[in-house]
């Protein structure tokens, strides 16, 4: 059992606040999908959620089977796909994995990974660095990463951005597979994505 | 900030005037000139200004340093409110070390015949003095003010932590030639009279740059406050909603 | 929770995609075991990308080449005063009667102190270009969000700490063998001399990785590094030039405890910083 509980949570840069005083909870199964025009700190609130920014008001609780995780446990549950998350180019697509797994104290295997990014749609591109990969294909490298240590979290901003039909597809999936693992949290404007909510927030100015 | 002691007229700050005044009449007339080691007798009352600032830029730090580590540790962990003091601490240091570096000259070309000749104290007072300006230049390279001040408060406790080698250690390395003659001569070796008067003088300082400390923030309190717009008293939630059923 | 289960299953899809309950990673998995696997993770990757770019050390070691020669080409190092001195009076005027050299070679004091002073002064330059370039270049390519998402604070300090040692040790070693045929030092005690280089590239490197990490967040990427570590490494540069001095005049001046012990200080304090820099 999975929840994900969102408390008060207000960020600002400097003297203009992002967003104030939003809460939300979730639990396995459900997906908390947040709307709001470009600069409506969609991108922030998720960086909030995984950990990765700092609140400046209220805070994210995650609980697995009641019991609330360290923040160091946080990085082996959470996985976060987003425009400005970069991986290494000068790395191959394998290495990155590797590396990625090894930090987040995950066994590894070469097999295990190139499974991995078969699955992404990125099969046989393993040793290649990731400096000559297209946007979209570095998208998919991106799901790997995120998926590597099955997070119970999974956080996704603009799931969609940079991907052709066949990465839309693996989306389609990861979402729906997500149901069964965990929470999922989306930060999208497109309706093709806002479908799959159960829960929603719209950020933006309030009136 | 403390409105009490707004509104009450602050005593202690009139007394430090007469308070100096009288240190300094009794440092001229009270104290006999010194003739042991001294170019000129006279130079020695050098003791009652130069040795109190070099002391006081170095407890300045310190606090500063204090602070940082309330910052970035402490119970109040991010509060503005000991950033600046952080920030005005390292001030008031860098001015007393900026005064001792300059009283330390006028005494040099007097006892040694030119103000500056890298002797192992002024290696090191010199050195505080960058330390302390890049103290500055870090907080001038970031905008974000929380990241501004967490990075300023490492660099201060990084900074102090590098005092005591660079204060007590290096001068007394075997290999250095040095001029200053060691700390213990002010603790133990001084006419009684000078002693108690180098005691004053180092209250007095301390008293001045407290105040000196207390008006900057005070003055950096009330441009906050002409700066920051109220903000909406209107509690905000904005809370995440079901679907509503079809 | 099967901890037992996990295997390559773990990092498959169709796993991760699965609706019946998955094996998921155990709590526990990440012990003080795991903490040095993922340092060395840390220490391997950016060892990798050093190689396969040469950012770093390229530029550093182009750095300390133009340093040396250009100090070379500037500074007189030999001749008369520094290495070469006129015989002592009696001697000198029964050369003279003799018709035997005038001069002869001895190292001055002045010029130990002056070569020892060139080989810091390079080094400190050297490393203040080419150690922060382990942060600054994973703020610069933006991998540093991702890195902060997955890594432990202490993990990530500890393996850019082995990296930036061992790079600065790789640069010493590189210089020594230059400096010495470019200035020609005459060190009498090379253990010495050694040591000292050695211990003392530890210790700038310990010293200056947190540094990085901080000048690696502020707009001055480029030169604010110079000044903010003049003031914490100044002790090294102090200890470090005694020492290589002594040991290229032969005088005893062992300052390697002092810099041992500042090595081990800053290196602690260092790391106790470290996540108020690196963590949002």
């Amino acid at each position: 059992m999975v929840e994900l509980h969102l408390e008060n949570l207000g960020k600002s840069f400097g003297k203009r606040a992002v967003f104030r005083g939003v809460w939300a909870s979730l639990r396995t199964g459900e997906t908390l999908v947040v709307t709001g025009h470009n600069g409506s700190g969609k991108s922030t609130l998720l960086s909030v959620t995984a950990g990765l920014v700092g609140a400046d008001t209220g805070r994210v609780r995650c609980l697995v089977d009641g019991r609330e995780i360290s923040a160091d446990e946080r990085r082996q549950r959470v996985g976060l796909v987003a425009p400005d998350l970069i991986l290494y180019p000068e790395l191959t697509a394998l290495e990155n994995l590797e590396f990625f797994a090894r930090v987040r104290g995950l066994p590894w295997t070469a097999p295990a990974g190139a499974a991995l990014l078969e699955q992404v749609g990125l099969g046989g591109r393993g040793p290649d660095q990731v400096g000559t990969f297209s946007s979209g294909m570095r998208v998919r490298l991106k799901y790997a990463v995120a998926l590597q240590p099955e997070p119970r979290f999974l956080l996704l901003d603009e799931p969609t951005a940079m991907l052709d039909t066949g990465g839309a597809a693996i989306v389609e999936q990861v979402i729906a597979g997500q149901r069964s693992r965990g929470v999922l949290v989306l930060a999208t404007n497109d309706p093709r994505e806002t479908r799959h909510g159960d829960l929603f927030l719209e950020l933006g100015p309030q009136a | 900030m403390n409105r009490s002691r707004e509104r009450s007229p602050a005593l202690w700050k009139w007394l430090v005037g007469p308070w100096m005044i009288g240190v300094t009449l009794l440092a001229y007339l009270w104290a006999q000139p010194l003739n042991n080691g001294f170019q000129s007798p006279e130079a020695a009352r050098i003791i009652f200004w130069h040795v109190p600032m070099a002391m006081l830029g170095l407890v300045w730090f310190w606090i500063g340093a204090v602070h940082g580590v309330r910052y970035l540790y402490g119970k109040r962990r991010g509060d503005p409110g000991l950033d600046a003091k952080i920030h005005f601490a390292n001030e008031v240091g860098l001015i007393c070390t900026i005064l001792a570096t300059l009283s330390g000259m006028v005494f040099a070309a007097v006892q040694w015949g030119t103000p500056w000749n890298w002797d192992p104290k002024q290696v090191s007072i010199s050195v505080l003095i960058l330390l302390y300006l890049a103290y500055f230049g870090v907080r001038m390279s970031v905008e974000q003010e929380a990241l501004r001040a967490r990075l300023s408060a490492v660099y201060s406790i990084f900074g102090a932590v590098a005092t005591p080698v660079l204060f007590y250690v290096i001068p007394n390395l075997p290999q250095i030639a040095k001029l200053h003659p060691p700390a213990s001569t002010i603790t133990s070796g001084l006419d009684p009279k000078w002693r108690l008067i180098y005691w004053a003088s180092t209250l007095g300082f301390l008293w001045t740059t407290l105040w000196l400390y207390e008006l900057r923030l005070r003055t950096a309190a009330v441009e906050e406050a002409l700066e920051v717009v109220e903000a909406p008293a209107t509690e905000v939630r904005l809370q995440a909603m079901r679907r509503p059923a079809a | 929770m099967i901890p037992a289960k996990r295997g390559t299953e773990t990092f498959s899809l169709n796993s991760a995609l699965r609706p019946d309950g998955v094996p998921a990673a155990g709590p526990g998995s990440r012990g003080s075991d795991s903490w040095w696997a993922e340092v060395s993770a840390v220490f391997r990757k950016d060892l990798r990308s050093e190689l396969r770019t040469r950012s770093a050390v390229g530029t550093i070691l182009m750095f300390a080449l133009t340093a040396l020669v250009l100090i070379a080409f500037t500074v007189p190092t030999t001749g008369l005063g520094l290495t070469t001195k006129i015989l002592p009076d009696g001697a000198l005027q029964d050369a003279v009667r003799l018709g035997k050299p005038v001069l002869f070679t001895e190292n001055t004091e002045t010029r130990d102190a002056l070569l020892s002073s060139l080989y810091w002064v390079v080094l400190y330059f050297s490393a203040m270009t080419g150690l922060p370039r382990v942060f600054v270049k994973e703020e610069e390519m933006g991998t540093a969000a991702l890195l902060r998402l997955t890594t432990r604070p202490s993990a990530v300090f500890t393996g850019k700490l082995l990296f930036n040692v061992v790079m600065l040790l790789v640069l010493t070693l590189l210089i020594v063998p230059l400096f010495a045929l470019f200035y020609d030092p005459q060190v009498r005690d090379w253990p010495l001399f050694l040591g000292h280089v050695i211990v003392g590239a530890g210790a700038i490197a310990g010293a200056a990785t947190m540094l990085g990490a901080l000048v690696s967040r502020t707009n001055n990427r480029g030169y604010l590094m110079v000044v903010l570590g003049f003031g914490p490494l100044l002790p090294i540069l102090i200890l470090g030039i005694n020492g290589t001095a002594a040991a290229i005049s032969g005088d005893n001046g062992n300052n390697l405890a002092g810099l041992v012990s500042y090595w081990v200080m800053m290196t602690l304090v260092s790391g106790l910083l470290f996540d108020r820099v690196w963590v949002e």
